[in-house]
């Protein structure tokens, strides 16, 4: 399999469902508002060893249908060396099951289902309709913020080419660096520190019956970053450091991938 | 002399209540700005509603209400629960109770 296509996959699903504050890379169970919705744009880039970067530059928004439903819908221009264009599209619902709040304590949990359509353009699609479901879990409390997900997608095959599963697994912490405690009125913004872990783990791709050996393996990033948090917007850098890449067969490592961007609170 | 001066504090202090038609809550579960925004949102989109006046801290939002409005308790608790957060109860009702007591 096409290095840059692996590695577009493993993007498109790391990121899908992170629309919502705070994590920068994790999915999160915090609320999106009623008839509200909040958008997301990041420049993500991936520098494998001895290769130019790619870059994807997501637009995410996610829309609250009620108070524990909120959908969520990822569009994203993939930008390579060689190639510019539309990837495909997932398409998340998140239902909060669970959710318990005390003064400065919210503890959350949802589960996550979703659909990826194969609306991309060449050679940027997978052309395979693709599900997802996992669970996301948050514990917010005053200055600290621990994040939980699971993702496992079933990948179906298209063109005689079927990718693996995924499964991803993400842990997050962020600190609030300032103000170190909250002012006595007032709703101040505020710049937290945020370390996660994320993993992948992709099955072998199938072509054509056939196992693609140089395919799937495991990666998990150690992905720490800094994020400006305000009423109207949030501003975020994360550096993603790979710290295990075990792959399958013949394909190239990782140096390093990183992301900037925002997210905003529409009126 | 000094009853006369309790008085007229008393019924200066009213006074002002009265012309603010001021109102407030606690809101359990805010801990970051940008969530604490959509309840500022659902507040400020209501008709009654002049301002809002929100603290992270405490979770305290104070609502000035225009001139001659109200705003129901049920109106109040939708909004929250439409932001995706929790009026404090029993909060809500000792402090109601403070007020009166101002």
């Amino acid at each position: 399999m096409n290095l840059k296509w692996t590695l577009f996959l493993a993007l498109t699903t790391f990121f899908t469902t992170s629309a919502l504050a705070i994590p920068i890379n994790t999915n999160v169970a915090l609320p999106v508002a009623k008839n509200r919705a909040v958008v997301r744009s990041q420049v993500r880039g991936t520098k494998v060893k001895n290769q130019e970067t790619d870059f994807t530059v997501p637009f995410i928004i996610a829309y609250g249908i009620t108070a524990k439903t909120a959908l969520i819908i990822n569009f994203s221009t993939r930008i390579s060396p060689t190639n510019t264009g539309l990837g495909d599209i997932p398409i998340t619902v998140r239902q909060t099951l669970y959710q318990y709040d005390v003064p400065l304590l919210t503890s959350r949990f949802g589960l996550l289902l979703g659909i990826k359509l194969p609306l991309g353009t060449e050679p940027f699609t997978s052309d395979s309709t693709d599900w997802r479901f996992g669970g996301v879990y948050t514990f917010q409390h005053d200055s600290h913020e621990v994040d939980l997900s699971t993702v496992y997608s079933i990948n179906t095959e298209a063109k005689g080419i079927e990718r693996g599963d995924v499964l991803r697994h993400d842990i997050a912490y962020q600190l609030r660096l300032w103000p170190w405690v909250y002012p006595d009125h007032g709703i101040p913004s505020q710049l937290n520190f945020d370390i996660e872990l994320n993993g992948i783990y992709e099955q072998k791709t199938d072509v054509d019956g056939t196992n693609d050996l140089n395919s799937g393996g495991y990666r998990l990033y150690l992905s720490p970053g800094l994020q400006w948090v305000s009423k109207q917007i949030i501003l975020e850098a994360s550096i993603l450091i790979p710290i295990i890449q075990s792959l399958n067969g013949i394909q190239t490592e990782e140096d390093y991938g990183f992301n900037v961007g925002f997210r905003m609170n529409l009126p | 002399m000094k009853k006369l001066l309790v008085i007229v504090a008393f019924l200066f202090s009213t006074a002002i209540w009265a012309n603010e038609n001021v109102t407030f809550f606690y809101v359990d579960g805010l801990s970051c700005p940008f969530c604490a925004a959509s309840i500022e949102k659902e507040f400020k989109k209501k008709p009654p509603v002049e301002s809002v006046d929100i603290t992270l801290k405490t979770g305290k939002v104070v609502l000035t209400l225009k001139k001659d409005q109200s705003i129901t308790q049920d109106e109040i608790e939708k909004a929250v629960k439409d932001a995706g957060f929790s009026v404090r109860q029993e909060k809500k009702k000792k402090d109601n109770g403070e007020k009166k007591k101002e």
